[in-house]
């Protein structure tokens, strides 16, 4: 019995959690008013492939991933926030994709940057999942974006900061 | 000297100066380097500008790429959902993204966004109208038409307006750039004519300092010549007077031991004959009727040296006196040696020498007849004095040419006496020396006789030479220079001359002078003495007398008779009788 009602209020609360509506940050972009119908239930918004291996990540999962906060200068907007991130080679690591393979970075609005994930991991790059603790819209980079430290040989390398990331794959 | 030069040079630096004109181009020269440093300086700040200017033209063509690419992908995912081949989520996520690169702040601090019309905001927000009012999902295929005709002209204005966007971006930058590369372009210029001027101005003042200092340099030299000239002259003068001082200390030295000597002659015989004196007067004295004979020979002979001496003094003294000056006459040589025989034929033959003369041509000379008799008197009684009874005295007289072509009569006086020791035959036109086999009572003289003789054969421009060997006797020989008429005298001292005009003329000569040059030439050297030379010239000129002469071989004769010039002048050079 009480195992039962236990039970029944971790399914609640998933389906609490999981159905939320998403909450997003307020320093909103002046250019992009336009809203986005949302995703569909379970709709895999970032997809990590070496080869015939594919790993999807819905936004719930990507939030219930071990994550960490920093605090970087965004060299767009040329402010300081704080995101929310996944060190890349976690994904890396899921999809077995190694140091010497060419892994392609593909944006929703097809930009891609593609260099070595030893490169990659080499300059520290991070999978951002929030701004300012909040979802990142799309007119902020969002979803997802790749960030990289203040102290990152990439920090001003702007070319591999992939905004509105949408897969990682092997070449 | 170098004193003296160093003198002149600090006083031709001291004399070194810059003229106000120069002073003034030098200021200039002065002021345009430094406006040109200043400016430079300056000019550092306008480099940071156009550093920043190039970053700003870089970071933007980032943002127009992108710009045009976001919007692109736009209209398009517009036009594929307004015919049902995406959703309404699709065209929403590319409209957000868009608007993420709109707000990209590039280095000039502003947005793409910032920079866009209003034109373009109306296009998206029309655009943004039509996607929200329509349904989530695909369009159903029953709005296509609909929404494509409105949706049309819309995607047309936003590409339009993107591309106007940039457009007016990249015409600013290039104002910027075209701003930028003006006012670089002015800096240059300016640094430009600055250095135009420091380069004309400071080349002006240096070409002004060189021609002032190449001045300064020939007054300088013409200076040190100048003193030179009159440091030599100083020189000369101070030789002259130390040579001048010299002399009178030789004359002094000789006028010294000239007293001295003839101090010594003259008492030497004056002793004998006071002493011989008091010797008669005591013998007449004691005995009146004594035999003075013999003295009265000593002190004959003693007064006759004494006489000698005298006259011999008196004969160089006079020549001294008289030094450079005789009388010049045209004088026959075989006339001179002749009265000197007469002279001192007596002695001679008191002693049973025998003189002979042997002449082979009359011969003249120019000079003193005294003084060439006194040589030939002198030399005759020396041959006398230092031979032996018996013995033969051996005159001859004839003409010779020396190498410079000079011609003289050429007198020998030869004897078989005593001879003179080698040593002693330099010095012995040295008056008052005597050869060291004479110097006693055998030989009286006073060392006068040949020093008397050289003294009036150089007057004479004469020479003088003396053979001996010890023992066997003496030759002497006596040359001196014969007659010359002025007409004579004229010829030798051109002809010297006249083969080297001819050589040059004839080297000059061409086919069309050959005739002129070659006549005149033989005509001259013919006169000259060079009789043969100039015939052959002549000859050669009188084959040119005809108009129809050919000159074409006229090279060819001018090397032949160059070549009998030259060899002409070689043997003039050479030519000698003896």
């Amino acid at each position: 019995m009480k195992m039962k009602k236990i039970m029944t209020a971790t399914l609640i609360a998933t389906l609490l959690i999981t159905t939320a509506p998403v909450t997003f940050a307020t320093d909103k972009n002046p250019y992009g008013t336009a809203t986005v119908d949302p995703a569909g239930p379970n709709e895999v918004i970032f997809k990590v492939s070496k080869g015939g291996r594919e790993v999807g990540f819905t936004l719930s999962r990507l939030f219930n991933m071990k994550s960490s906060t920093i605090s970087i200068y965004e060299p767009f907007i040329k402010k300081r926030q704080t995101f929310t991130v996944v060190p890349m080679k976690n994904f890396f690591s899921l999809a077995g994709i190694s140091g010497k393979d060419k892994v392609i970075t593909t944006a929703l609005n097809d930009y891609t940057y593609t260099n070595t994930a030893r490169k990659f991991i080499e300059a520290g790059a991070f999978i951002a999942i929030k701004r300012n603790g909040a979802a990142i819209s799309y007119d902020q980079g969002g979803p997802i974006r790749i960030v990289f430290s203040d102290k990152s040989k990439w920090a001003t390398y702007l070319d591999a900061w992939n905004w509105s990331l949408a897969s990682i794959s092997v070449k | 000297m170098y004193r003296l030069q160093a003198r002149i040079r600090q006083r031709s630096i001291s004399r070194f100066h810059v003229t106000k004109f120069q002073y003034f181009i030098f200021a200039i020269a002065c002021s345009s380097i430094l406006a040109l440093g200043f400016f430079s300086f300056t000019q550092l700040n306008s480099t940071v500008e156009t550093e920043k200017v190039l970053s700003d033209v870089e970071t933007p063509a980032a943002s127009i790429i992108f710009t045009q690419r976001e919007t692109l992908v736009y209209a398009t995912r517009l036009a594929q959902w307004s015919n049902g081949g995406t959703s309404r989520r699709s065209v929403q996520i590319a409209r957000n993204i868009l608007a993420q690169r709109l707000a990209v702040i590039d280095t000039s601090g502003r947005s793409m966004g910032e920079r866009a019309q209003a034109q373009y905001w109306s296009a998206l927000n029309a655009a943004d109208k039509i996607v929200a009012s329509a349904q989530p999902g695909v369009l159903p295929e029953a709005n296509h038409l609909e929404i494509n005709r409105e949706i049309s002209p819309i995607i047309d204005e936003i590409l339009a307006q993107s591309r106007a966007l940039v457009v007016s971006y990249q015409r600013s930058v290039d104002r910027k750039m075209v701003d930028n590369a003006r006012r670089v372009a002015e800096q240059d210029r300016r640094n430009v004519f600055l250095f135009f001027i420091f380069i004309t101005t400071g080349t002006l003042f240096l070409l002004l300092n060189a021609r002032t200092n190449f001045k300064n340099f020939r007054i300088a030299s013409e200076k040190i010549e100048e003193e030179q000239l009159q440091l030599d002259t100083t020189l000369a003068n101070l030789k002259a007077a130390e040579q001048a001082v010299i002399e009178l200390q030789d004359i002094n030295e000789t006028k010294n031991a000239f007293i001295s000597t003839v101090n010594h002659e003259l008492r030497t015989p004056l002793t004998s004959i006071i002493g011989y004196i008091d010797l008669v007067r005591e013998l007449r004295e004691e005995d009146p009727s004594a035999d003075l004979s013999q003295y009265l020979e000593i002190l004959d002979r003693n007064a006759q040296i004494l006489l000698h001496v005298v006259e011999s003094i008196l004969s160089i003294s006079k020549i001294d006196s008289n030094k450079g000056h005789k009388d010049n006459e045209k004088i026959q040589i075989n006339q001179i040696i002749d009265n000197a025989m007469f002279i001192m034929a007596p002695a001679i033959e008191k002693s049973s020498q025998k003189i002979t003369f042997k002449a082979d041509e009359e011969l003249f000379v120019e000079g003193d007849p005294g003084q060439l008799n006194q040589v030939f008197i002198n030399l005759l009684g020396n041959a006398h004095k230092f031979s032996p009874p018996g013995s033969l005295i051996e005159v001859s007289l004839n003409s010779t040419t020396l190498k410079d072509g000079n011609e003289f009569a050429r007198i020998v006086v030869q004897d078989h006496g005593i001879g003179i020791p080698k040593e002693d035959i330099e010095y012995l036109a040295t008056r008052f020396f005597r050869a060291k086999n004479t110097d006693s009572g055998q030989y009286p003289g006073t060392g006068l006789g040949l020093a008397i003789v050289q003294q009036i054969l150089d007057l004479h421009r004469g020479k003088l030479t003396i053979e001996s060997t010890l023992g066997e006797g003496t030759k002497i020989t006596v040359l001196i220079p014969l007659y010359l008429s002025d007409y004579e005298k004229l010829i030798r001292e051109r002809s010297s001359d006249v083969i080297e005009r001819a050589i040059h003329a004839l080297e000059s000569a061409t086919p069309a002078t050959a005739h002129s040059v070659t006549h005149t030439i033989g005509g001259a050297i013919g006169f000259y003495g060079f009789e043969e030379v100039g015939q052959e010239i002549l000859k050669y000129s009188k084959s040119l007398d005809s108009k129809d002469a050919d000159l074409g071989g006229f090279e060819v004769d001018k090397v032949r008779l160059l070549t009998l010039l030259k060899r002409a002048a070689e043997e003039m050079g050479s030519k000698t009788h003896e």
